[in-house]
């Protein structure tokens, strides 16, 4: 079965590399009378090859959402996206003949390294991040883990009822305050902002390790059987609870990098399309 | 008021119901047991809230701090008409129209209220961020494209704006310059425009020109076998904006892109040999030779004469007699200091530029040892180092004024060659003072008239003796001089009888500048001994040509891809403009007679 890596035994690998290959091979080989630089007949060559790449690569973001377009397949575009994306680097690094300066041209090339490199870890995440996230899973939905959370915090609940009203509106606090998810950096970092209420009192409890602290405290205060082994179940309960709770986090942390790169490399390929027609304009303007 | 309140709650697959029958207008809802309406849920007060019974409905009013939520509103009270229902912690209470004998019924759905799933609590995915792709990118696109090139483009249109863009702190078109301007450009400043005078129109030669009015073309007024239509434009060699310190990349492909065939002239005779590399295609070296030019057997000009080193036939014909081999003898020369060994930058210094030589002279270079004595009587008496003409004159001069000053010392000299005049003492008759006595004493003697006759033939004879001892004198050191002594050692003299001054010395031109078309200099060379290149303790003649072939250069310079020998190319040692004719300000006047350097003037042919 091909991936988009391997696409039709590796068609636009192999057309990158011969492209990467061929354009080294001449850039190394010409003497232009003058430093190589973008300006040379090899420079205007490569630079136009390299514009009209950035062309077909942007437009691939059209491309995928043409449904019903027979103009290739979306995974032969992607793969060729990839590829002659990754050459594009190659390509463009030729047509500067190394020469960089605080101007509008090496803003494209910046902008245009930015692309690339965020597409590099756009492949990377779409190659290796399904498989943590599979791993972290362990392939249980993560609806599954939430009905799971929400019968244990039912059964904590009814367990509770029959403790202190201090213990109960610990522990009911425990569960109203947990959070999971949020802005873009709660998504982003493992942290668990949770809190929880003790004597009119708000405090962390990440992990749930707080709360559970407290618990087993409380468990060794308590003298009486039954309450002790009630405690006990709501220990192992909010144990299990902090686990569900720990999966889901990576999950959450998994579905925005999977997502998040995109949010740069588009827009930014944007802003490099527009400082690329900058680039060509104002060459030809101070020719 | 008869009620009924039907309980109905899920259990397993299915539901269960209950129903209580109550005769009450108020009812009181909680989880107290001894509520009228039982929730038995931890979430619900004790005493929750209490139900009126009205016509057509009833009205919940909840106990303090507690509510309710009718129409998912979070109410404190509100009235209930039949068919609507109200939820306390998930459990619901429905009015049901009256049925059978009862005058209204509630029905209670014990937690049938579907609690929003855990998920819906928290904003768990990306999506939810309400990140806007599409805004970015088009904020980005048009804010880069504006300022980097609609801004800038603007002031293109008028230069005030331009201007004033350049003041402000908005990006103006400096955001274009692809690199830096060589230094001697940086003058320009931010002034695109001083080059870029049309936009979309490449920077032309005449811009160039405008500044630069005295560079000479390469191939100036030449017909040339090889087109040079495609070099002809400044920009095709010289590129600005580039990292380097020097606006041409002196790569030696622009030259052999012409310099792969032979050069030749309009009548095919070859101008210029194949040359393309230093180290493999280069041709022998060709030297400048000063020649006389003659008419009448008159040297009437000295012009450059070309040719190749590698023949060894050519002789260099300066008429100056030296031979480099006794001068530089190791176990030293006499001089009037005694013997000393000369070293050769005690005769040859190089010029502030280190290209040429400092010119060679008598005064400076020869005459410390050459001493231009003529009497052995009188060392120090030299004559000057000039034409025949004055140094027989000055001769002539030194012994008629010696012979009187002679005759006036009183000191009789035995080797006089003139003795006819000694019929009475001459040196005393010309003193004053005595030559009254004299004159009386003769008186004595002889009569007036005699005395006088006397006195005029003696005056005629002493004047036509000192003649003949001056005029012997000079011509006896004159021929010494010009014929054994002092200029023949060094001149090629001739002589010619019939003329008034029977000596002729040829003039003497030394070779200035042996390779014009190279950029040779000593400076850079001081660390080469000067023998490793010029063999002038073996040159026995000075017409020996001491100039060394290519080979000599070749042992340490190779081509620009030599990796063992010192890289060059050929503008190294070639102008390519032939920059040395600068004309300094003498633009409009004839080159010919102006020239700096007119023997820079090189004749090919």
């Amino acid at each position: 079965m091909d991936n988009l890596f391997t696409y039709r035994n590796f068609r636009y690998f192999k057309l990158a590399l011969w492209l990467t290959i061929i354009f080294s091979a001449i850039y190394i080989w010409h003497e232009p009378g003058q430093p190589k630089n973008g300006g040379t007949w090899f420079g205007y060559t490569i630079g136009t090859v390299a514009a009209l790449l950035i062309l077909i690569l942007m437009y691939f973001g059209r491309r995928k959402r043409n449904y019903f377009s027979n103009f290739g397949t979306v995974k032969g575009w992607l793969s060729a996206h990839v590829y002659l994306g990754s050459a594009l680097l190659i390509l463009a690094t030729l047509h500067t003949g190394f020469q960089f300066g605080i101007n509008v041209h090496t803003l494209a090339y910046a902008l245009m390294c930015f692309v690339i490199f965020s597409g590099f870890y756009g492949a990377w995440a779409y190659v290796y991040l399904p498989g943590q996230k599979r791993e972290n899973l362990k392939t249980i939905s993560p609806e599954e883990y939430f009905q799971s959370i929400e019968d244990f915090d039912r059964q904590i609940m009814t367990l509770a009822k029959g403790l202190s009203e201090k213990l109960n509106l610990l522990i009911n606090s425990a569960l109203e305050r947990t959070e999971l998810g949020g802005g873009l950096m709660n998504q982003l970092s493992l942290r668990d902002k949770s809190k929880l209420v003790v004597d009119d009192r708000i405090l962390a409890n990440e992990n749930q390790s707080n709360c559970i602290n407290l618990l087993v405290a409380e468990l060794a205060k308590e003298t009486e059987q039954e309450k002790s082994n009630q405690l006990k179940t709501i220990i192992e309960l909010f144990g299990s609870r902090q686990r569900a709770l720990k999966v889901l986090r990576q999950d959450i942390k998994h579905n925005s990098l999977l997502q998040l790169w995109l949010y740069f490399h588009v827009p930014v390929s944007f802003a490099l399309l527009a400082a690329l027609i900058a680039h060509i304009v104002s060459i030809f303007i101070y020719w | 008021m008869k009620l009924l309140i039907r309980y109905v709650k899920n259990q397993g697959q299915g539901e269960v119901s209950e129903q209580v029958v109550l005769n009450n207008s108020v009812l009181s809802i909680g989880r107290g047991t001894n509520q009228n309406i039982l929730l038995p849920d931890s979430k619900v007060a004790l005493d929750h809230a209490k139900l009126f019974v009205q016509d057509n409905g009833c009205k919940i009013v909840s106990s303090s701090g507690k509510y309710v939520v009718k129409n998912s509103q979070v109410v404190k009270r509100c009235s209930l008409k039949l068919g609507e229902d109200i939820e306390i912690s998930g459990h619901k209470i429905t009015l049901l129209p009256a049925e059978s004998d009862y005058d209204l019924v509630l029905l209670v759905s014990i937690g049938s209220v579907e609690q929003a799933p855990l998920q819906n609590r928290y904003k768990l995915s990306f999506s939810d961020l309400k990140f806007a792709k599409r805004r970015w990118s088009w904020t980005l696109f048009w804010s880069i494209l504006s300022l980097c090139l609609l801004l800038p483009a603007a002031g293109l249109m008028n230069p005030v704006w331009m201007e004033q863009l350049r003041q402000s702190p908005l990006p103006d078109d400096s955001q274009w310059s692809a690199g830096d301007l060589i230094k001697p450009h940086r003058f320009i400043g931010d002034d695109c425009a001083q080059c870029h005078t049309d936009a979309f129109v490449p920077t032309s030669t005449e811009t160039c020109v405008s500044c630069h009015s005295s560079v000479n073309d390469h191939v100036n007024d030449m017909t040339l076998s090889t087109p040079v239509d495609e070099i002809m434009e400044c920009t095709s060699c010289h590129k600005e904006h580039n990292p380097q310190e020097t606006l041409s990349h002196y790569s030696q492909q622009i030259c052999i892109d012409c310099h792969l065939e032979p050069i030749k002239d309009s009548s095919e005779n070859i101008k210029f040999e194949t040359a393309t590399d230093f180290e493999l295609a280069h041709p022998a070296f060709k030297v400048s030779v000063l020649t006389a030019l003659t008419k009448n057997k008159t040297i009437i000009d000295w012009q450059p004469k070309r040719h190749p080193l590698k023949d060894n036939q050519f002789i260099e014909e300066s008429n100056l007699k030296f031979p480099h081999k006794t001068h530089m003898n190791p176990e030293g020369i006499k001089s009037p200091q005694g013997d000393m060994t000369l070293v050769c930058a005690d005769c040859h210094m190089p010029e502030i530029d280190g290209g040429e030589m400092k010119p060679i002279t008598m005064e400076k270079n020869c005459q410390n040892c050459h001493q231009l004595t003529f009497d052995m009587e009188d060392p120090t008496r030299v004559v000057p180092h000039g034409s025949p003409s004055d140094v027989v004159l000055m001769m002539r001069e030194y012994y008629a004024f010696r012979y009187i000053y002679q005759n006036l010392d009183n000191k009789s000299d035995q080797n006089d060659i003139v003795n006819a005049g000694n019929i009475f003492d001459a040196r005393k008759a010309r003193r004053p003072g005595r030559e009254k006595k004299l004159r009386k004493d003769f008186q004595h003697l002889l009569n007036e008239q005699t005395v006088d006759s006397i006195e005029k033939l003696t005056k005629q004879t002493i004047r036509s003796d000192g003649l003949v001892w001056a005029e012997s004198r000079a011509y006896v050191a004159a021929t010494d001089i010009f014929e054994r002594q002092a200029c023949d050692v060094c001149h090629v003299v001739t002589k010619n009888n019939d003329a008034e001054i029977p000596w002729q010395v040829k003039p003497v031109k030394l070779t200035k500048q042996w390779l014009p078309l190279a950029n040779f200099t000593h400076d850079a060379h001081q660390n080469s001994n000067c023998e490793s290149c010029h063999e002038a303790s073996s040159s026995k003649v000075s017409s020996d040509i001491l100039i060394p072939d290519i080979d000599n250069c070749q042992q340490c310079h190779g081509g620009e891809e030599s990796h063992n020998l010192i890289p060059n190319t050929c503008i190294d040692c070639h102008d390519y403009h032939d920059a040395k004719t600068h004309v300094l300000g003498r633009q409009g006047l004839s080159q010919n007679t102006d020239s700096p350097l007119p023997q820079t003037k090189i004749a090919l042919e």
